[in-house]
């Protein structure tokens, strides 16, 4: 899908452990047990690492983690 | 509340095809009941003219169409029906030169226009348990497949020890099985029981639930909560309770060949 949920930090400027640079929004792709899912992200532009919120972690990605385990 | 299947939410993300598994499902399907018919069990399919010619499906509960119009591509004679006229059954693209275009036309597949043993193959993804007396829609089934005609069907299925009842489509949660679409869901058995009851003897069962988890999780990830709780996937009795796997229906399919002698 080109659509995706867009997730900001939880709070308070934040910056890459490994570079330093600032975080930037952007596409990126989660998989999980063969399915993959468009999200917006905060994510560093110089690694690529790529901070998942809270919020996500315990909202949406736990539900749809527990729909794909069949749990 | 919008009946899920008409939401954008879920044509967005169900890609055109309104059941679990989308065309890849629908390809798997389809392979499998050309397979039951070049194997045999479909009896009376080894005469040479018959092999020659389009295969006649009839594709009961079409949506908009677009497992009919591919199948129509590569060739088959293809009827769809659909209990509501959709807009794209016109729009659709009309035909490569040589390739035949399908008959769509609304009526209730409990009362099929085709005259008895007209179809090879009749295909149903996801919508025998919408219907209030889904054995109708088997019997016609089977008087429209000619003898040795195979059925390929999937639907919801119930994991849970409660029987299945009558669907009732504008409740709170549809997708649950407390109420909603799922509320027609059966037990594999009683599936299979009305599929032998019409006549059929079953060649294949897949498990195919995981399809319908990936759906769910797809609705649940790009769903905002405004869409989310217009098809019953959030709130009270939404989600939470969906998300429970007892509560949360399964989805199979089958493949059966139609057992009468006779048209």
């Amino acid at each position: 899908m080109s659509m995706g949920p867009n997730y900001t930090p939880d709070g308070g400027p934040w910056r890459c452990g490994r570079c330093g640079c600032a975080l930037e929004q952007g596409k990126v792709q989660a998989e999980y047990l063969q399915s993959a899912f468009d999200v917006f992200l905060p994510r560093c532009p110089q690694c690529g690492l790529t901070m998942i919120p809270r919020s996500l972690a315990e909202g949406k990605m736990l539900e749809v983690e527990r729909l794909l385990e069949d749990k | 509340m919008s009946l899920p299947w008409a939401h954008p939410l879920f044509r967005a993300v169900s890609g055109g095809e309104w059941h679990p598994g989308g065309t890849a499902a629908t390809e798997r399907l389809w392979r499998a009941c050309r397979a039951a018919l070049t194997d045999g069990a479909g009896h009376g399919t080894d005469d040479a003219r018959d092999a020659a010619r389009p295969l006649r499906v009839l594709d009961a509960g079409c949506g908009e169409g677009a497992a009919a119009l591919r199948l129509a591509a590569e060739g088959q004679r293809v009827v769809a029906l659909d209990r509501t006229s959709q807009p794209d059954w016109r729009h659709s693209s009309f035909p490569a030169a040589g390739a035949s275009r399908p008959l769509f036309c609304a009526a209730d597949i409990r009362r099929i226009p085709l005259r008895d043993g007209w179809a090879d193959v009749v295909l149903c993804q996801c919508v025998a348990s919408l219907l209030s007396r889904p054995e109708n829609f088997f019997a016609e089934a089977a008087r429209v497949l000619r003898p040795g005609g195979v059925l390929g069907f999937s639907d919801l299925v119930r994991r849970d020890e409660a029987q299945g009842r009558p669907a009732v489509c504008d409740t709170a949660s549809p997708l649950s099985l407390s109420g909603g679409c799922a509320a027609g869901a059966h037990r594999r058995e009683a599936w299979e029981r009305l599929l032998r009851t019409a006549g059929f003897r079953l060649l294949s069962f897949t498990d195919e639930s995981r399809e319908l988890a990936r759906l769910t999780a797809q609705l649940v990830w790009y769903g905002d909560g405004e869409s989310l709780r217009q098809i019953g996937l959030d709130g009270a009795a939404g989600c939470r309770s969906v998300c429970r796997k007892g509560s949360r229906p399964g989805y199979g399919v089958w493949v059966a060949v139609n057992t009468r002698q006779t048209i």
